[in-house]
This record gives structure tokens, sequence and C-alpha cells, in this order.
């Protein structure tokens, strides 16, 4: 039932018809590469390097935080999760770091795919994806659903 | 990359015949060279002022209201475009993974002539460790080294209160240090340099038309520090000061400025809380000078509406019988509306009372209206 979060306040058997939906809508999950030395991250770990606070991960490897910029929603869905921000805050808040120069928003990945490649070929890479895009070549490291 | 969309960008500048041809370079390919930013278009005009102010002092005419002290950007009774409006580009060239150019250039409704506000070449040691060399914002308070990015604050602009200065810009280094102490983010920065404005703008509020402002031995330092929903930051800043008055030698003279803040911001999801004390204390000729300063405003977001109140309240004291201290308070009223994520529209309404016996441009009720974007 995780990756279904909204079914819990839909009784009965709309939500019965719900469920048979293809898994389309799951969260997004946090992920990194497998050789990263990174089993698990807290929110705030995440919120700190997504947040351009925070320049390495914790097991000592650079960070390179890339998110999946379209469909803008997926974006919007990651943001409202992990800091409960709409994506005009998060733009002025990155158009504060940008122009004074003192740091680098996210690198931006056009689909989940791209995103995974980015995660699989980088150590240091930590990315986000719809929770159902998930495969074998990288790992999980917070479950932004839950 | 930004996070305000690449290929408008280049449309953009290449259509505007701002750039020759752009080369937009991959992410991890070097050298690479990308462009981006920002418009604030600003209108507004004095709505009600009483006259008591020193009129022979302002051209313009009273009543009137100084938006923007540095840029010497006024609004008077009659509409305008000009005090606030501005337009930037900035460029950033990466030529390995640690270098890097920025440059940036813009225009002003006051200043026609494009303006070289960046350009510096940065260079990171170590990836928490960076230095900036060239020409620069001078980090000053909270605000000041993206004071004209409207995008990223609540108001049409910083409290006039605390980013009212003779020089916004320096020559110089700043050393910027990333770190955590037990999971708490927090950033410090060191900077040093100089810099020389001449017919310096900010002058006219004294009535010169002609002066030279030199800061120099600029040397400050900062720290900020982010837990959930609280960001602090704290800053020093001392220079030397020196007024040339080419018209009147007798309105030269040396000083020496030491200016601190501590910016206290607060994050509740909803409701947000911005506040900003600061005091900038001269010394000159045996006497000293003190502006202590505040402003302190409080929003909400309803989706994409922003209501911000805000309260600025300006004081000066100085020992020097010649001079005739200002003293003003300033509520304001801010209601943003974001259309898009890269843009904003804001209407403005500030109540400019001074007080304390103040007689210096009167008191006023202005009205602004503002579109911002970033690209």
């Amino acid at each position: 039932m995780r990756r279904f979060p909204f079914l819990r306040s839909t009784p009965g058997i709309l939500g019965a018809l719900l469920f048979l939906l293809p898994a389309a809508a799951a969260e997004p999950v946090v992920i990194v590469n497998l050789d990263s030395r990174v089993e698990k991250l807290t929110r705030d770990e995440v919120t700190n390097i997504f947040m351009g606070r925070q320049k390495r991960l914790p097991s000592g490897l650079v960070a390179l935080p890339v998110e999946q910029a379209t469909p803008a929603a997926t974006r919007a869905r990651f943001y409202q999760l992990l800091v409960k921000k709409e994506l005009p805050e998060i733009n002025a808040y990155w158009a504060r770091l940008f122009f004074s120069g003192q740091a680098q928003p996210p690198r931006q990945a056009e689909s989940a795919e791209e995103v995974l490649e980015l995660v699989t070929m980088n150590k240091g890479a930590i990315g986000v994806i719809d929770g159902a895009r998930v495969d074998r070549r990288v790992r999980i490291v917070l479950d932004l659903g839950k | 990359m930004t996070p305000f969309g690449r290929t408008s960008t280049t449309l953009i500048l290449v259509a505007a015949g701002l750039v020759g041809p752009v080369v937009l370079g991959g992410d991890g390919d070097y050298p690479s060279i990308k462009f981006s930013g920002f418009l604030s278009a600003v209108g507004g005009k004095v709505l009600a002022g009483t006259p008591q102010g020193d009129s022979a002092a302002f051209e313009e005419g009273l009543p009137l209201y100084i938006a923007d002290w540095a840029n010497w950007g006024i609004y008077t009774k009659s509409a305008s475009l000009s005090p606030e409006s501005r337009f930037g580009v900035q460029a950033v060239a990466k030529f390995t993974e640690d270098l890097s150019f920025t440059g940036q250039v813009t225009v002003r409704g006051t200043e026609h002539t494009p303006q070289l506000q960046w350009a510096y070449l940065g260079y990171k040691f170590t990836p928490d460790l960076e230095i900036q060399v060239g020409r620069k914002r001078i980090p000053l308070y909270y605000y000041s080294d993206f004071q004209d990015i409207g995008l990223a604050y609540p108001w049409i602009s910083p409290p006039a209160e605390l980013y009212g200065w003779e020089a916004t810009n320096y020559n110089g280094a700043n050393l910027r240090y990333k770190t955590s102490l037990q999971g708490i983010p927090v950033a410090l920065g060191l900077f040093g340099g100089k810099e020389t404005v001449k017919d310096d703008r900010y002058m006219r509020s004294a009535g010169q038309f002609r002066t030279d402002v030199s800061w120099d031995k600029i040397i400050g330092g900062d720290v900020e520090i982010t837990r959930n929903w609280l960001t602090v930051r704290g800053v020093y800043m001392q220079t030397d000061l020196t007024f040339t008055d080419k018209v009147d030698s007798g309105n030269s003279y040396q000083s020496k400025m030491k200016a601190y803040s501590l910016a206290l911001n607060a994050d509740f999801d909803q409701w947000f809380v911005l506040s900003e004390i600061a005091q900038n204390a001269r010394n000159y000729d045996g006497y000293y000078f003190h502006a202590p300063v505040f402003s302190v405003g409080v929003g909400a977001r309803f989706g994409k509406w922003t209501p911000f109140l805000n309260y600025g309240q300006y004081r000066e004291t100085c020992n020097d019988p010649a001079y005739a201290p200002i003293n003003w308070k300033r509520p304001s009223l801010t209601l943003r509306y974001d259309p898009t994520p890269s843009t904003a529209i804001k209407l403005q309404v500030d109540r400019y009372l001074e007080y304390n016996g103040t007689a210096y441009t009167a008191d006023s009720t202005v009205l602004r209206i503002s579109f911002d974007w970033v690209f």
C-alpha cells in the first residue's frame, strides 16, 4: 500500500478501482549509486544536499544532486514532500544562491531514465525519480512517500 | 544549468542580438558557457505627501520617495518606470570542474549605459572551499549581493533602511567555505578589497553631484547557519572612506566605517518571518555618526499569492552640529503573485514617515507595481 498513500482516505469500491490503475502515480524516492557507500539518508541530509547547503554525501564523496525537470509536476511533488515548498519558492531560493555566486542548483535531467543513467555513472550522484521507475542499477536511500 | 530554463535564454539572447554564437556545453564538457539573467520592470508614483521637507535640496521637487539610494532611484508625483527597473545578463564560463569565470552586465532605468557588475574568476580548492577574485557585489547585508534579483524576495525592493549605500560592488577577493557542525550546515565567508565610485549618485542625497567616494581596505566576514525552519546570518565589515567633492573641497573628508548586521529568517511553511537588524558606525574629524536600523516583516503563502507586511526603521545619531540627522519609519504592504515559477508580479504600498524633527524629503505614500523574471 505504501505507493498509494492517497488510497488511505479513499474508501470502498472507489479505492478498489483506483488500485487497478497502472502504477504511474508512485511517490518520489531518493536514489544513489551502488558504490556510494551510502545506505540510508535522512530527510535533513537530502534537504541540505538539494538546497545547496551541503556539498558531500555522508560517506565523504562529493555529491552530484540530479533532479528530474520534466514533467514539472514530478519536480514539484519532490519539493512539496521534501520541504513543503512550491516551485516558485524553490526558484526564488535558488535565484539568491545562483545570482550571488554561492552555489549551483542541482543538475536537471529530462527524464527518469536520464536520472538513472547519471546516478549509475557517477559514484557521488544522488537523484530523485518516481518510485515505480527504480531498478537494480541504483539504491533507494529515502522514500518520500513514507 | 539553472532551474530557470535554458532554451528560452539562448533564443532571447540571440534574438536580442546581445550575444554572438552561443555555445551551450553539456555538464561535464569543458570549456562551456551558459547564460542566464534577470529582469525587473518596476513602475510607481508618490500618491500623497506632505511638503515640509528641505525642498531646496531636491531638483526633483517634493514630495518624493527615495526607493534606491545607491542608484538614486526616486519616485515623484509623476508615474515613472525609471527609478528601479533593471535588466541583467550573466554568463558563467567553466574551463574545468574547478575553474570558472562569471560576468554580469546590468542596464538600469537610472543608468542607461550597461554597467559591468561582476567579472570574477572562481577556483575551488576543494568542493567545500572556493576563492573568487575580481569584481563582485559586496556581500554586506543579507540581500546585498542579490538585491537586483526581484524574484528572490517578497518585497519590490529590499528594505531601504538597510540597503542604501555609496558603494555596492568592489574589486577584490572572497573565500567561501561550507561545512557542517553536527549535521547543521554552516557557511563561512571572508572578503576584502576596494571600490571607487566616480560622481557617486548616492551623494545626491547630500546635494552633491560631483563627489567621488572611495571605500578602501574593505575587510569583512560573514557566517550563515541554517537549521530546519531557521536561517541566521551575521556579518561584519570595516572600510576607510574618502569623499572627494570636485566642486566644493570643503565637502571632502575621510572617515572610518564599521557595519554589522544580524539577519533572522524563520520559515513555518505557510507563514514566514524575515528580519534584519544592523548598525553603521562612522568616525570622522573627531565626530561620530551611528545609524542603527532594522526591518521586520511577516508573510503568508496562499498558493500563488504571498501577502507580506513589513516595518522598517532608520535612525541616525551624530554629534557633529553641522549635520542634521535623518530619521524615518516605513510600514509597507506587498502582495506578490507568481504566474509561473520564474516570474512574479508585485504590488506594494509604502508609508514613509519622518520623525524626531526630521525634515528631509517629507512624508509620502508610494504605490509601486513590478514584474520580475529570472531566466
